[in-house]
């Protein structure tokens, strides 16, 4: 199996002098192997987005590591289902509550926002660690895939990108659904299936997809190419450095990431550009 | 793998809904005709004032039934405004069945981007009431679609004067204060030209998708737009 992933800072945050907000990991063990893939937003009052993703990351990787074969056999597919959706958000919310006792928001942080933002955080501070979250794992020969917000899902099979989770109903423009908000729970999404559905899955933020503006050319552009060179030379750098570059230079200037898995029964000759 | 292979600039949509019933003939169609040629005249200078976005145009006319005045979104030099005719009566829920449909993502055969995007803008153009009688429902699917939620919305309420009718094109825009009503031609080509110039200038100026939120930049849009029609006689709003 392919494992990939890789998160880089855009132009946009680096003239601004911010930091990365986006946060990717990857985790294998025997049993499994896991992929991530968060972006922490980007709005003023958002000051720790970029630990909220890594916490996002983090949640999501101890979670699926206590899945086992059994809790998603085809009986137990929805409870493990709730459960997921639940302890990934019980996790977040420690690990964002530890943070904040062990270090308080300080003026200096929020010096910038307005009086209406300030009293937002104050009731709120959560939301200072705002961000959306992707994940994966393969499991035998099950797929769990988990999403809330506007980062992309992706499954690839036969050279199509095969959508996930059905996003048309979903908040557009700069507008996206959070691991900090109160309802949260409603709106991330859990899909189990089995891995011959797909070639892979991946997973990337809103900095990558955008420049790209829709599937079929999201695929056709970097899809394709990066999966069957991939397959060709087993070089990943040339994927690092095609996301740098459309971090730094070709894109909207959001930070960009990428994470994905290809599993071994992908066939590269359904990956070549049409 | 090339450089920017793929990689495009993100479209702001200015669509423009003319109706173009009967009642619409004479004067009215021909100030709308004017006010639109008018616009393109200029944009290919406010297209090349702004490096962030491309402006795509559309253009939707309604009156027995709905029809695009071309069949996708064209560019500012693509557009080429035909002046348009008048007949029939006035079916809103057709255009708004068009747009409900316009506003889907590409992967849902509609028009805006699978992936990011800018709050488009919607100006609809009308003189009287609509007569087909479902047209609420038709608009309450329309308002479902987020491109719709999000897009900025003006109404030009042509010599109209009836609270009724008025109240048509205020559930359309969702406020009162982006429906305007227009007494003469000369208003009217002014009018057009100010929402559309304005509007395509800030919503295609920076912050293009994500972090922050869509309201501020659409109530910047509508203060600059009553800013800017403050010289103009023969509106109201």
């Amino acid at each position: 199996m392919y494992v990939f992933n890789f998160s880089n800072i855009g132009f946009r945050h680096i003239n601004g002098r911010t930091v990365l907000q986006d946060y990717s990991a990857s985790y294998i063990d025997n049993e499994r192997t896991i992929i991530t893939c968060a972006d922490g937003h980007g709005g003023k009052m958002y000051i720790r987005s970029n630990l909220g993703s890594k916490f996002a990351s983090e949640a999501t990787i101890n979670v699926l590591k206590r899945i086992n074969k059994e809790a998603i056999s085809k009986k137990k597919r929805e409870i493990t289902a709730t459960s997921i959706r639940l302890s990934i958000l019980c996790e977040w919310n420690s690990l964002v509550e530890q943070h904040l006792n062990n270090h308080k928001i300080r003026k200096k942080e929020i010096a910038n926002l307005d009086d209406c933002q300030k009293f937002e955080l104050s009731k709120r501070p959560r939301s200072a660690y705002g961000t959306t979250l992707t994940g994966a794992m393969a499991i035998g020969d099950k797929l769990i895939v988990v999403s809330i917000g506007d980062s992309e899902c992706l499954g690839i099979k036969k050279g199509e990108i095969v959508t996930i989770f059905n996003n048309d109903d979903e908040p557009v423009g700069n507008v996206t659904y959070s691991m900090c908000q109160e309802d949260a729970f409603n709106h991330l999404k859990v899909s189990i299936m089995n891995i011959k559905e797909l070639d892979g899955v991946l997973l990337c933020t809103d900095g990558l997809s955008t420049p790209y503006q829709s599937y079929d050319n999201l695929n056709e552009s970097f899809i394709k190419p990066t999966v069957s060179r991939l397959k060709l030379d087993n070089d990943y750098s040339k994927i690092r450095k095609k996301i740098k570059s459309i971090a730094e230079k070709e894109g909207t200037g959001d930070d960009v990431t990428l994470s994905f898995m290809l599993f071994d029964h992908l066939k590269v000759k359904y990956y070549r550009r049409n | 793998m090339n450089n920017t292979d793929g990689i495009k600039k993100q479209k702001l949509n200015l669509v423009f809904v003319i109706d173009n019933s009967g009642s619409m003939e004479g004067e009215k169609i021909g100030a709308v005709n004017n006010a639109i040629r008018d616009v393109m005249s200029i944009m290919p200078e406010i297209q090349d004032d702004t490096s962030d976005a491309e402006i795509a145009i559309s253009a939707l006319t309604f009156s027995e039934e709905a029809k695009w005045v071309y069949s996708e979104p064209k560019s500012v030099q693509d557009f080429i405004w035909k002046d348009i005719g008048t007949d029939g009566g006035t079916n809103y829920s057709e255009a708004y069945d068009c747009l409900t449909k316009f506003f889907s993502k590409k992967e849902n055969g509609g028009q805006m981007p699978d992936f990011g995007g800018v709050a488009p803008v919607v100006i609809l153009m009308s003189d009287g009431m609509p007569t087909s009688y479902d047209w609420e429902e038709h608009l309450d699917k329309l308002k479902k679609k987020g491109w719709f939620k999000a897009a900025l919305k003006y109404a030009l309420a042509i010599q109209i004067d009836t609270k009724e009718a008025m109240d048509v094109l205020t559930k359309f825009t969702g406020n009162s204060e982006t429906v305007l009503k227009v007494y003469t031609a000369e208003a009217l080509r002014k009018v057009i030209k100010v929402i559309a110039v304005t509007t395509t200038k800030i919503g295609s100026s920076g912050d293009l998708v994500k972090d922050g939120n869509a309201i501020p930049k659409n109530e910047m849009m509508q203060a600059e737009v009553n800013k800017d029609l403050s010289d103009v006689d023969d509106v109201e709003w």
